[in-house]
Order: structure tokens, then C-alpha cells, then sequence
């Protein structure tokens, strides 16, 4: 840039000379320059605006048909919401059954060593429990399904 | 656009009429100049890519060339200083009155591209970067332009400083 220190002693100098003012002639000319490009600006914008309504003219009616009718079912009173009934009920200690079923599966021998062999047994067991409730007669049946491996070592004879 | 045109014109109205009158030597042709550049921005109705207020100085200045062009070789008639002469302002102190004469008429007898940089940056309130945008030159050049009016003026006006 071309500033050093001694130049702004200059500058000061120069800059302090007093500038002839423009006149207000000026100042309106201009200002109508904008008032009239803003008219124009806002009658350009109302024109397309309007061109734009008469080109989407069916879409616009349906448009306020719509609203018209969504205002309409807006001001109707409103339904009241539906009061669930429910039954009263008294605390019950439900009763319950068990009932286990077992099947004893016999896999054989599954080792065999100097001393004897090993048999494998296994027991699957079905355990079913049903719950009732004696006041509203509500079942409910559960299923446990498990599963026992013996194995057991033969004697030689 | 406008409000952008609108805003600058607001804010450099005097330095664009300072350029205007620089150019044309003549404050009707500088007004007209400054009147028709806003004319031909708002029609144009487009951003510039650079610096905005370097855009509305750049189509002032063009538009008071075209005006010196329509004005032949006419004289100019006034200064873009407001000097008044002693003897007219009786009332003025009559060192200051001199003074101004002196900046005045050295800086009227600096080369046109010169007193350009001059004016751009001191009376018109550009920074070196506008004012070398608004001028279409390289920053260097402008700045190196700006140095040698100084060194000139330096010259001139040793007796006042």
C-alpha cells in the first residue's frame, strides 16, 4: 500500500480542503429514480401474480372449497369421545393345576470301556400348569418343556 | 438490487457526485452523470460479482465520461473543491482561503489518471481495493499511480506543511 508516515501529514492537508456539494436537485432526481423503479418493481410483481391465479384458477377454487369446508367442519361442536365401561372386579387368588407328562427315551450305549459301558437315558418332561381365575373364569395355560440326561454305567457280567 | 443501489447512493452520494465532477469539470453534467448511472443500474437490475459500491462508482464514472464526451472540448468550469476566493468571503480567514486555492490547483494539474486515484480514495471515501476495481486496473497499479500524485503534491504544497 502505498500509506508511509510522512504521507498522512499530506493527506490530512488535502483531505481538510472542503468539497463542493451536490445539489438537492440531485438528491430528488435520483430519489424519484427509485420511487418509480419500486412502482414499477411492485405492478410487475402484482401482474405475475395475477397471471399466476388465472393460470391456476381451478386448482385456487378447489383450493377455497376445501378450505371453506374444513372451516365448516371445524365449527361444528365436537363429538364427545365414547366412556369406556369397564366392569368392576374383585381382587381373586387364582387357582391353578399341574399336571407333568414324561417319556423316558433310551438312547443305548453311548461308551464303552474295559470296566463296563455307559447307557445314556434320557426323560423329557412336559410340565403344563393351568391358571383360573374362580370370579371371572379367566384361564390361562402354561407349557414348560424340559429335559433330563442320565447316564448310567452297566456292570459286565 | 435497488435497496442495494439505494443504500450506497445514500451513503457515497457526495463522493459519487465528487467523481462525477472530477471527470466532467461541470456540476449539472456531474448531477446528470450521477443521475444516469442510477438510471442504467436499475435498469439493469443485476448483483455485481465484486465489490458492490466499486460497481456503482465504476457506472457514475462511466456515465460522466460519456458526459465530457457529449461536452466537446468545453472548458471545465468548477473545481470538485468548494474554494472560495478572499476577496469574495471577506469574513473567511484569509490563510485558509489560499491554502485551499493551493490544494486545489495542484491537484488540478495532476495527470487525469493520477488525480483518478487521488480522488477516488481521498474525496470519495474508496478504499485502493474499490477504487482499483471500480477502475478496472490491477491494485499495483492504482496504488502506484496514488505514489506518484502524492510525490507531486508533496512538491506543490512543501510551503504549506
Amino acid at each position: 500500500m502505498p500509506m508511509k508516515n510522512d504521507d498522512s501529514s499530506l493527506e490530512s492537508l488535502l483531505r481538510a480542503t472542503p468539497l463542493r456539494e451536490p445539489s438537492e436537485r440531485m438528491d430528488v432526481r435520483v430519489e424519484a429514480v427509485f420511487a418509480n423503479h419500486r412502482a414499477h418493481a411492485a405492478r410487475r410483481s402484482l401482474r405475475l401474480s395475477l397471471d399466476r391465479i388465472s393460470r391456476h384458477r381451478p386448482a385456487i377454487a378447489a383450493g377455497i372449497l376445501i378450505a371453506i369446508g374444513i372451516g365448516f367442519r371445524l365449527s361444528l361442536p365436537k363429538p364427545k369421545p365414547p366412556v369406556a365401561i369397564v366392569p368392576e372386579t374383585v381382587a381373586s387368588h387364582p387357582f391353578q393345576i399341574e399336571q407333568d407328562t414324561s417319556t423316558l427315551y433310551n438312547d443305548g450305549m453311548i461308551a464303552g470301556t474295559d470296566d463296563g459301558a455307559y447307557l445314556q437315558i434320557r426323560r423329557r418332561t412336559v410340565r403344563e400348569i393351568w391358571y383360573e381365575d374362580p370370579s371371572t373364569h379367566a384361564k390361562l395355560q402354561v407349557t414348560i418343556p424340559t429335559e433330563q440326561v442320565v447316564i448310567q454305567k452297566v456292570e459286565a457280567y | 438490487m435497488i435497496a442495494t443501489i439505494e443504500a450506497i447512493y445514500r451513503q457515497h452520494r457526495k463522493g459519487l457526485f465528487t467523481l462525477a465532477l472530477s471527470i466532467t469539470g461541470r456540476s449539472e453534467s456531474a448531477e446528470d452523470a450521477v443521475h444516469e448511472a442510477v438510471v442504467r443500474l436499475c435498469r439493469a437490475n443485476k448483483m455485481p460479482t465484486g465489490d458492490a459500491v466499486a460497481y456503482v462508482f465504476a457506472a457514475v464514472r462511466n456515465a460522466a465520461v460519456d458526459q465530457k464526451r457529449g461536452l466537446g472540448r468545453a472548458r471545465p468550469t468548477v473545481s470538485i473543491f468548494d474554494v472560495a476566493e478572499p476577496s469574495q468571503a471577506p469574513d473567511l480567514n484569509l490563510h485558509d482561503g489560499e491554502r485551499d486555492k493551493m490544494v486545489a490547483d495542484a491537484i488540478a494539474e495532476l495527470p487525469e489518471d493520477q488525480r483518478e486515484a487521488v480522488v477516488m480514495h481521498l474525496y470519495s471515501g474508496l478504499t485502493f481495493q474499490q477504487s482499483a476495481e471500480a477502475l478496472n486496473l490491477p491494485l499495483q497499479t492504482l496504488a502506484s499511480r496514488y505514489r506518484r500524485a502524492l510525490a507531486k503534491l508533496r512538491d506543490q504544497l512543501a510551503s504549506l506543511r
